[in-house]
């Protein structure tokens, strides 16, 4: 069944329909849990309901056209990409870790939102919409194409690969835990489930299914995220819209903080021993140091993920996607829009859940409270149980202190429903929101690998006499085998989410920022500093993270793992400028191809 | 201004000004505006973080700058660009039709 021409006349019906039909649902469920449904149960239906919907609208996207399979036939409207690139973008770092990150890690980490909302005025200043008019398949493919020869295009598929990878075994691993959790099953099954969910939205149609799949998944996660906090809001009495009332919860939070000594009562080495990777709370909400290193850090890590943002090639192939150029920028600011729905709120979720856990005026605060009650609630014993969270008594005085109260940051968002004592359904509909999340991040940067494996290594530099079919079906088989690999690697259980996250956005940018925007905005850039660009800014940041991470060298100005962006970009600037100008201008071809870009009029330059 | 901060908002501005400068003609100082105003937004304003959060009164600018505010001005940055950059391609005559 062929869904465009009338498919794309009437989304919003289309999406609005099913907007309702996903309430009706979430109602749905909250009478079954009332009707005395058990919890476990509900869990599946939620994991299985909105797994069945991606996979249907998978089905029913499937093509056997190249241009549907890479681009969607270049016919999303701007507003819908917008919603498809936030699903896209926002995964389990931004759904489950991200708010997390700031309860625990307070002011800091929110550079994190600044940077990668930043990043998407980069993207629709100096990229987006160059490189729509451009007519790309992939990123390796405008690489290869503007700077020439298979060298250029062989060397951007590769740090697009290792960027890729490194994020999507992160968001696999995402989808293990949320589904572990809702199912009920070992962490190691899940990971393969979430994984047949991930293929069969993008196997089938490529980033036709996979567009039209995010924008369901979006309107599930954000439904998702902000109810909880709405609820919350209301709930504690600071006022309708979270947004303006956790300004009052902040500063009563702050009051919260000095009542339980926060900071100050670190956590003994007994009790962090038995905690193991769990951390206590020990940073308070705001504090905004004004050292010089607490800015500079800030300062770097809003860059690095600026410039990752814009370099990321799973986000910039989503501007591919539009129908003109003028779209494609429009669709960047309506992407912003849709993220930020999100992301405003992230600090709003944070602090209510601290303010839950830390108030004792309030009925859920547990913080003060003996250890014997709080060991007693059905939450604790939960999340103690898969490792989440433990209860140590330090001092041994049965009194549960802020140092005493171990947790992953990850369930702040998961299990807030619980702590805030908001019926099971909420918990079912904010897993089903951190499964889209992760799911739609997941089949993004998949696509974007077996694309660039299909499209540029294989059709362009290994058979470029190959035929739609035959690319099509390579393209398939590589998804699989990537997508199996990645699964593996998360069943591992090696990487923390945020962490990878970090360092896959300072692969890409280290390799691919200044060569894509030298590329569009200075004709004489050519192959030779191109490529020294990549092998060298890649080179460097790659041995800095290794040197840090593995190899024990003292990190250079305080820049750690999370911000090895800011030795590789330096190192790629200046190798593409200098050898730039070392070596011979590009031909005339190029540079007048240089200036089509720039102009939106006209056909595109290279289609596929 | 002190050194410092002067270095910061040199690096949110001219260092994009610098790269940008070889673009096509009438586009040039256009858009090298808005990676500016980027600047202002990504590194000058949490540079103060810590003082922003006792500036007025007990409101937590920090905290609403980082969490809402900077986020709302990109927001708003890219409407208005994407606005302007239309409409110059309109006037240069270099518009889709």
């Amino acid at each position: 069944m062929k869904l465009e021409g009338g498919f794309i006349n009437n989304l919003s019906k289309v999406y609005g329909i099913y907007t309702l039909g996903f309430l009706g649902f979430v109602v749905l469920m909250a009478i079954l849990e009332q009707a005395g449904v058990s919890a476990d149960a509900i869990g599946w239906m939620f994991v299985g309901f909105t797994i069945f919907i991606y996979a249907l609208i998978g089905v029913l996207s499937r093509t056997m056209e190249s241009s549907e399979y890479y681009v969607a036939g270049r016919e999303v409207p701007a507003v819908f990409n917008g919603m498809a690139t936030a699903a896209d973008w926002m995964s389990g770092a931004s759904f489950i870790a991200m708010a997390g990150g700031i309860y625990l890690k307070g002011y800091p980490y929110m550079a994190f939102l600044v940077g990668w909302t930043g990043g998407y005025v980069l993207v629709a200043s100096l990229l987006a919409p160059y490189l729509r008019k451009f007519g790309c398949y992939t990123v390796p493919d405008f690489i290869g194409t503007r700077y020439g020869g298979n060298l250029a295009r062989f060397c951007a598929v590769v740090i697009l690969v290792v960027a890729s990878f490194t994020y999507v075994t992160a968001q696999i691993t995402g989808t293990g835990i949320v589904a572990s959790r809702a199912l009920n099953i070992p962490f190691t099954v899940a990971v393969w489930i979430g994984l047949a969910g991930i293929l069969f939205c993008s196997m089938l149609g490529g980033m036709k299914a996979v567009t039209w799949t995010q924008v369901a998944q979006y309107i599930v996660l954000i439904i998702a995220y902000l109810l909880p906090v709405f609820w919350m809001s209301n709930k504690f009495d600071y006022g309708l819209i979270p947004h303006f009332s956790q300004f009052d919860a902040v500063l009563r939070v702050q009051e919260l903080e000095a009542l339980h000594n926060v900071g100050a009562l670190k956590p003994t080495p007994e009790a962090q021993a038995a905690a193991g990777k769990l951390a206590a709370l020990t940073v308070g909400i705001n504090d905004a140091s004004d050292t010089l290193m607490a800015k500079w850090k800030f300062l770097t890590l809003v860059i690095c993920m600026m410039a990752g943002t814009a370099s990321l090639p799973h986000v910039l192939m989503r501007y591919f996607t539009t129908s003109s150029v003028r779209a494609a920028r429009q669709s960047v600011g309506w992407s912003l829009v849709f993220i930020c729905l999100l992301y405003l709120t992230a600090p709003a979720l944070a602090t209510f859940t601290k303010l839950s856990l830390l108030d004792p005026n309030l009925a859920t605060g547990i913080i003060g409270k003996s250890i014997a009650d709080v060991n007693s609630l059905e939450w604790v014993q939960k999340w103690s149980q898969v490792g989440f969270l433990k209860v140590f008594d330090g001092n041994g005085d049965g009194i549960l202190q802020i140092n005493e109260f171990f947790m992953k940051g990850d369930i702040v968002v998961l299990a807030t429903p619980e702590i805030a004592g908001l019926p099971y359904v909420i918990s079912g509909l904010v897993a089903a929101g951190g499964l889209a999340a992760a799911m739609s991040t997941a089949d993004g940067l998949l696509l974007a690998i077996a694309n660039a494996l299909s499209h540029d290594l294989y059709y362009k530099i290994i058979d470029p006499k190959a035929d739609t079919k035959t690319r099509l079906v390579v393209a398939r088989i590589l998804l699989l085998g990537v997508g199996a690999a990645g699964a593996f690697v998360a069943a591992q259980g090696l990487t923390g989410i945020l962490g990878a996250v970090a360092w896959a956005f300072c692969f890409a940018n280290s390799g691919l920022f200044f060569p894509l925007v030298l590329g569009v905005w200075w004709k004489r850039a050519n192959r030779q500093g191109a490529v020294a660009g990549m092998i060298g800014g890649f080179g460097a940041g790659f041995w800095y993270l290794y040197m840090v991470q593995f190899g024990g060298m003292t990190p250079w100005l305080g820049l750690d793992g999370l911000r090895f962006g800011m030795i590789g970009m330096p190192v790629s600037l200046v190798l593409m400028i200098v050898v730039s100008l070392a070596t011979e201008a590009p031909d005339e071809e190029t540079m007048k191809m240089v200036d089509e870009i720039r102009i939106p009029k006209g056909k595109v330059v290279s289609d596929g | 201004m002190s050194s410092s901060e002067r270095l910061v908002t040199i690096i949110g501005g001219n260092c994009y000004e610098q790269s940008i400068n070889r673009a096509l003609g009438e586009d040039q100082e256009f858009v090298g505006q808005d990676p500016c105003d980027l600047g202002i937004f990504s590194f000058v304003v949490h540079w103060f973080g810590g003082a922003l959060n006792g500036a007025a009164g007990s409101f937590p600018g920090g905290y609403y700058m980082a969490g809402q505010g900077s986020q709302l001005a990109f927001a708003i940055l890219i409407f208005w660009f994407v606005n302007k950059q239309n409409k110059l391609d309109e006037e240069f005559g270099v518009a889709e039709d």
